[in-house]
């Protein structure tokens, strides 16, 4: 095993996702601290252009894989499979991301290596690789030990600053005989979904509301206050998983990506993939029971109080009446 | 048809909790079904519904407590379940995901099930790892992340036409090979409410109780790669100007705030 | 043919079939015969079908003499039918004697000409007297008839009263009214034209007796109608009488008549405790058994009851969940179901499910949602049909079918998995008690006299803690040797089971009857007239002994009151209070005065509500509606803060609306918000009464 580190981008329909840039960083922090070269690799697709943009400061290697153009979780596991047994990485790092649950455990079990997802931090010293991950749904943040190399990890979005600057690292296409009957599954297509009556990603104004507004009918009260504001409403999955909202009104990262002037979360704890889909509002504001809900740590301004009393307030505020709920 | 479906129960804590060492204190905990495997168990029970001859075998790792939750998915109408236990898995702390693949791939050999519905990911350890884990151990094919499964498909022609969730409202419109494992998301369907009676009349489906030795695993094989050092409290690192008062004085501020930021007329 | 009257001039006495020939009795007797042939078929169909139906788990044929003589005083008083509304209390009191006496009078008749004199060979008692005093009478009763039957009418289609008028009013309510209306008209026609026939062979002065067919003779006189006119056309005008008899004879099983054999029948068969204390599912029972699935599943008497509703429509109008716009009216219901099953019967209705949601069943989900298991609609039920029962039994079905309503399903959730309806850890339970300043005993520990039940809503809800907190007050105040379960006390089940929940009903009854059995007490108080319900009715049927000594703190509270124990003068407090009554204290249990008399010896006044004491209405939060959300128009709350504010003699000189339930104190604080009346009203329980009464002595 050589102490390098192996980072697998991701991409979709042309466009390498900013998590990649992400894994760049994390990967040259590990590569450091083992003594390592940094390669990162770029599978199916366009993928020069890919590893073009993939070529920042402190990137040692890039490989391209060229099979197919979109992502194939079978293509990927004998891809990568084949590159860590040529390259023998100690540390396999890939995103948290929708396409890194489809195939980095399957990898990880291929390697026989043991497998941590989501990091938000890592650390490594004298063989041993430390992890901090959440657990129960963020409300603890745990520190994990993996005693043993050959390591395999997932990392969260949003977590390392994205790798920049222009670097120079060599480029080089790696062949991978595809065995085709191992393919056992086929993407027949994409559907955008979620489209519909109001496109929450143009409004400068969300009023989003989360599970804290427990009931169905309670929504009046949230659909009063952005009448009076003159908001946009929008929401966290859970809400849309019951029904009670469209798929269209879904921020976060199954959902829609929003960057409006105010994002007011009402309700909302702030789990990871919703974040992913509001961080970059300009301005954040929670009204939250719970005080340590993480919402608070990414808005600009908290309210820890129960939306019930704050609501109708709110409406008041504005000249409305709070419905009865 | 056989469909196995992989449930956990999860622990949830409570809005105030203390931790003591690398756990969070057992009074804090509550125990439930895990949210997304809710989701699998009623998917394989619509399966169930749907086909002639379908049978629902649940199957978990867990302590005798989670008999309790089992029974929810007997009572939803899964028909038998297994639940796979051993002194062996009791002393690990944090069962690492390879361990759980490797003994659910045990059961999966012994049941040979065309179809395994698991969750995205379970609540409390939220690995979101274990059943591409597991369809790699065994063999079969899989997707992580469906939202949406052609159940006549699965039925008639053996093939799980799924839809898979992607980031930022886009699915990915797939065919897998079935035997497959299929991670399934919230949202695919609306689980169903199982009645007490329905729970305690569960108590007469089988629970069959596997040890490492019926599965023949070795003990060696548990042992968990993983070593929790620590557990706390993120600290926030929150720069949020707290909004303060009773609701009323609260809500003044934050109408404030608002009409500070230009986003509401007036 | 004159000849053949039997009467001779001097005997007072009438001529039966006068001008009818023997052909013409002859047919009449065979006509009788096949009316009756009919009606009897038609009643054994009937009861058949009930035989089919399933076993019923009460009681009913017990001690049958006393029921029948019961119901026969219930029937006889019509005292259901004066229930809340005079009108229709005489109304049918008229009809129903006057109906009775008429039957007696034909009855007597035939007896005396078929028995009597043809059997018997006995000179007939149809004659003298006992002819006068009999003719008297039946007219004097049949007025009677025919005013009530008028008075039905008037309110029918010249007032138009609402209640009367259902999605099930059909043509057989037209017939039934103007078939009774045409029979008691035309029983007087028929006299009248007999008096005056006759008059031309004989002297009819002593028929005066008859009066209103002497008047009849009068106007046809009057009007120009000559004796032997009258004569003539008598044959027509009896056979239509005659014909018009045997024919509602016929229909009496097929239609609205068979009321008079379904309700009375209903009557005989009822259960005193029904909906305080409901049925049990069979242990073994498996989920697909639960509920009625089909028309078969009801039993026997429910399917009796369906029969038994007269459209009345009592129930409905006194249903809070109807008042309030949810999609419910108890008639419509229980006359769906009998549609149904008579469709089905005839063939022309496909079998669909009795209850589910989506809108192709007979019962929609909702609906059942919607009841709040007041039990208005059973007490103004004038033939006593048992509702709740069979809405509570649908419930199960829905439940067991996985189509409760999320709202509730999360609150039961919460019961299943933490003990209470608001999933806060069992540890916090007793954590009302931090503020008291004094250390409220653990009954687990020590021997007490009360066991005292808090209940969830006193335990969790902040509102409700207060009232927790004054009870414990006047507890400690009183010296009452008193304590409670702490963590040990769970959910009390009484609206789990309304919501058709059993099998969560029966697990929380067990392990509640394991505290309360683990303790040494003597009596068991409540805070929750819901607990005391379902305490003192229904644990029975899980082997609780003690039901007798359960009780409802009002009561508790009344005898400290009544023994001084508290000290209070009577002067302490001034305002000016109402005070309602909780479904489950009052109409389930009937206890009315023990609060009432709290309330007055803290010196306030009580001014009733208009719609009191077991006419109490809902405040909506029984059967689940606590949990639930509805579109309504005015939420019951609301509506009876109004009523306290504007229908109550202070009118809006009331300054308190007093509660004596926890659930009743959230929905009205509630109102009082949403109804904008929080300037105008507060709300405060008795026992918070009772403690500022306690203040104000000690300043
Ligand atoms: C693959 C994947 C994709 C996902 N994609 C998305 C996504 O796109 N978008 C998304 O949102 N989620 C997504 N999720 C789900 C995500 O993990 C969380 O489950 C979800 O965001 C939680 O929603 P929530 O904050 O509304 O609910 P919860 O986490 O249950 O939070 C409810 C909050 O409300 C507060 N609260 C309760 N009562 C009150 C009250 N009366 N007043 C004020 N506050 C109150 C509570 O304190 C709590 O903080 C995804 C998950 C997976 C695995
Ligand atoms: S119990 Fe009350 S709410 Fe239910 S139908 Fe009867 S009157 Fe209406
Ligand atoms: S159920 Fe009773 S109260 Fe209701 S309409 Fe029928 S008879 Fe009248």
């Amino acid at each position: 095993m050589s102490a390098d580190v192996l980072v697998v981008a991701d991409h979709r329909r042309g466009d390498l996702r900013d998590v990649s840039l992400e894994l760049l960083s994390a990967g040259r922090e590990l590569a450091d601290e083992a003594g390592g070269d940094l390669h990162a690799t770029v599978i199916s697709g366009n993928v020069e252009s890919l590893a073009e943009e993939l070529d920042r400061e402190g990137v040692d290697r890039i490989h391209t894989v060229a099979h197919g153009a979109e992502f194939n979780h079978d293509v990927y596991v004998q891809a990568l499979t084949a590159l860590a047994g040529d390259l023998e990485p100690e540390f396999i790092v890939v995103p948290n991301s929708v396409n890194g649950l489809d195939y980095a455990p399957a990898v990880a079990t291929r390697l026989d290596r043991p497998y941590v997802s989501d990091a938000v931090d890592l650390d490594y010293s004298e063989g041993t690789l430390e992890v901090t991950r959440e657990m129960y749904g963020s409300k603890v943040e745990t520190t994990v030990d993996v005693a043993e190399g050959p390591f395999a990890v997932s990392v969260r979005g949003g977590e390392w600053p994205p790798a920049e600057g222009v670097g120079d690292a060599e480029i080089t296409a790696f062949d991978v005989d595809v065995d085709e009957d191992a393919v056992r599954s086929k993407v027949k297509g994409f559907e955008e979904v979620g489209g519909g009556d109001v496109d929450i990603g143009d409004a400068e104004f969300l009023v989003s509301i989360g599970r804290g507004i427990e009931e169905e009918e309670n929504l009046e009260l949230v659909e009063e206050l952005a009448e009076v504001t003159g908001a946009t409403l929008s929401s966290s999955r859970p809400i849309v998983d019951n029904g009670w909202l469209p798929k269209n009104r879904q921020v976060g990262q199954s959902g829609k990506q929003v960057t409006p002037t105010v994002y007011l979360a009402i309700g909302i704890s702030g789990a990871v993939q919703h974040v992913a889909g509001m961080k970059a509002s300009e301005t954040i504001i929670a009204v939250n029971t719970d005080p340590n809900a993480p919402i608070f740590d990414i808005a600009d301004y908290g309210i820890v109080g129960d939306l019930f009393d704050v609501v109708p307030a709110l409406i008041e505020e504005f000249g409305g009446e709070p419905p009865s709920v | 048809m056989k469909v196995l479906v992989t449930v956990k129960e999860v622990a949830t804590v409570e809005d105030d909790f203390e931790i003591s060492g690398t756990e969070i204190e057992e009074t804090y905990l509550d125990y439930d079904l895990n949210e997304w495997d809710d989701y699998a168990v009623e998917e394989a029970v619509q399966l169930a519904e749907a086909g002639d001859d379908v049978e629902v075998v649940a199957v978990t790792i867990g302590p005798e407590r989670s008999e309790e939750t089992i029974r929810m998915a007997l009572a939803k109408g899964a028909d038998r379940a297994v639940r796979v236990w051993d002194d062996a898995i009791e002393d690990v702390e944090l069962l690492d995901v390879e361990t759980k693949a490797e003994l659910l791939g045990a059961v999966v050999e012994e049941e040979d099930p065309d179809i395994v519905l698991s969750g995205v990911q379970a609540n409390d350890d939220s690995f979101g790892a274990t059943g591409v884990a597991l369809a790699e151990t065994v063999g079969f094919e899989w997707a992580a992340v469906v939202n949406a499964l052609d159940t006549e498909k699965v039925l008639d022609e053996g093939v799980a036409s799924v839809r898979r969730e992607l980031e930022g409202g886009i699915e990915e419109l797939t065919d897998v090979e079935l035997p497959a494992v299929l991670a399934i998301q919230t949202g695919i369907n609306e689980p169903r409410y199982a009645s007490l009676r329905g729970i305690r009349q569960a108590q007469s489906k089988e629970i069959d109780v596997q040890s490492l030795d019926d599965l023949g695993v070795g003990a060696d094989d548990v042992a968990s790669s993983l070593d929790v050092t620590a557990m706390y409290e993120p600290e926030t690192e929150s720069d949020a100007q707290y909004l303060e008062g009773d609701a009323g004085e609260q809500a003044a501020k934050l109408a404030d705030v608002l009409r500070e930021k230009g986003v509401v007329g007036e | 043919m004159p000849s053949y009257m039997l009467a001779q001039a001097g005997v007072e006495t009438r001529p039966t079939f006068w001008r009818i020939g023997h052909v013409g009795e002859a047919l009449f007797y065979y006509l009788a015969a096949v009316a009756v042939a009919i009606f009897l078929y038609g009643v054994y169909q009937r009861f058949a079908t009930y035989a089919r139906g399933a076993d019923d788990p009460r009681e009913r044929l017990t001690d049958l003499p006393a029921r029948v003589l019961t119901a026969a005083k219930l029937v006889a008083s019509n005292e259901k039918q004066f229930d809340r509304d005079l009108y229709a209390g005489l109304m049918h009191t008229f009809i129903l004697w006057g109906f009775l006496s008429l039957l007696i009078a034909t009855t007597i008749l035939g007896i005396d000409m078929d028995l009597w004199t043809l059997v018997l060979g006995q000179p007939s008692f149809f004659v003298g007297d006992f002819y006068l005093a009999y003719s008297f009478v039946a007219d004097a009763m049949g007025l009677l008839f025919v005013v009530g039957v008028g008075m039905a009418i008037y309110r029918r289609y010249w007032v138009q009263y609402g209640r009367l008028w259902g999605k099930h009013t059909s043509t057989e309510d037209d017939l039934f009214v103007w078939t009774l209306f045409l029979l008691g008209v035309g029983g007087y026609l028929t006299e009248g034209v007999r008096i005056l026939g006759t008059s031309a062979t004989r002297d009819v002065s002593f028929e005066t007796v008859s009066f209103v067919g002497w008047f009849v003779k009068d106007v046809l006189q009057a009007a120009g109608v000559t004796p032997q006119a009258a004569a003539a056309a008598y044959p027509v005008v009896w056979w239509s009488h005659a014909l018009l008899a045997l024919a509602f004879v016929a229909s009496v099983p097929y239609a609205k008549p068979f009321h008079m054999l379904s309700s009375y029948a209903n009557l005989v068969t009822r259960d005193e405790d029904a909906g305080k204390r409901l049925p049990r599912v069979p242990e073994d029972a498996s989920p697909e058994e639960i509920g009625p699935s089909d028309i078969e599943d009801f039993t026997w008497k429910q399917l009796l009851d369906h029969d038994a509703c007269t459209k009345c429509g009592r129930c409905s109008s006194a249903c809070p969940a109807k008042a309030a716009g949810r999609p419910l009216d108890p008639r419509d219901v229980i006359l769906d179901l009998k549609a149904y099953r008579e469709g089905l019967e005839a063939g022309d209705r496909e079998e669909v499910d009795i209850v589910a949601d989506g809108g192709t069943s007979v019962v929609d989900a909702e609906t059942m949602e919607s009841c709040m298991s007041c039990m208005a609609c059973m007490d103004a039920c004038p033939v006593d049909i048992e509702h709740v029962t069979q809405f509570t039994e649908m419930n199960r079905r829905l439940t067991e079918s996985g189509q409760m309503n999320k709202n509730v399903e999360e609150a039961v959730m919460n019961v299943f998995q933490k003990g209470n309806t608001f999933g806060d850890p069992d540890r916090k339970r007793p954590d009302w008690t931090d503020d008291l300043d004094f250390e409220v005993p653990d009954a687990r520990e020590q021997s007490v006299e009360y066991l005292w039940y808090v209940g969830d809503y006193p335990s969790y809800d902040e509102r409700n803690q207060h009232v927790a907190r004054s009870l414990a007050r006047v507890f400690e105040e009183a010296g009452v040797s008193y304590g409670i379960l702490y963590e040990d006390e769970q959910n009390d089940g009484n609206d789990i089971r309304r919501v058709g929940e059993e099998g969560l009903y029966e697990m929380v009854a067990e392990e509640n009857i394991e505290a309360f059995q683990s303790c040494d007490y003597e009596n068991i108080v409540c805070t929750d007239p819901h607990s005391y319900n379902t305490f003192s009715n229904e644990y029975e049927q899980f082997g609780f002994e003690d039901g007798d000594s359960v009780y409802h703190y009002t009561q508790v509270v009344e005898n400290l009151v009544n023994d001084g124990a508290l000290g209070l003068t009577g002067t302490e407090l001034n305002d000016t209070v109402t005070y309602h009554d909780p479904c489950h204290l009052g109409r389930y249990n009937g206890e009315f005065e023990a609060p009432r008399e709290v309330v007055r010896a803290t010196g306030v006044t009580l001014d009733e509500m208009p719609r009191n004491r077991s006419e109490s209405f809902c405040c909506g939060g029984g059967g689940g509606g606590l949990w639930m959300d509805f579109d309504e128009e005015t939420k019951p709350s609301e509506e009876r803060i109004r009523e306290a504010l504007e229908d109550t003699d202070a009118g809006p000189d009331v300054d308190r609306f007093v509660v004596a339930c926890p659930m009743c104190m959230t929905m009205y604080e509630d109102g009082r918000k949403t109804g904008g009346y929080e300037d105008d009203i507060e709300i405060t329980d008795v026992t918070e009464l009772l403690v500022e009464a306690i203040d104000a002595k000690e300043k």
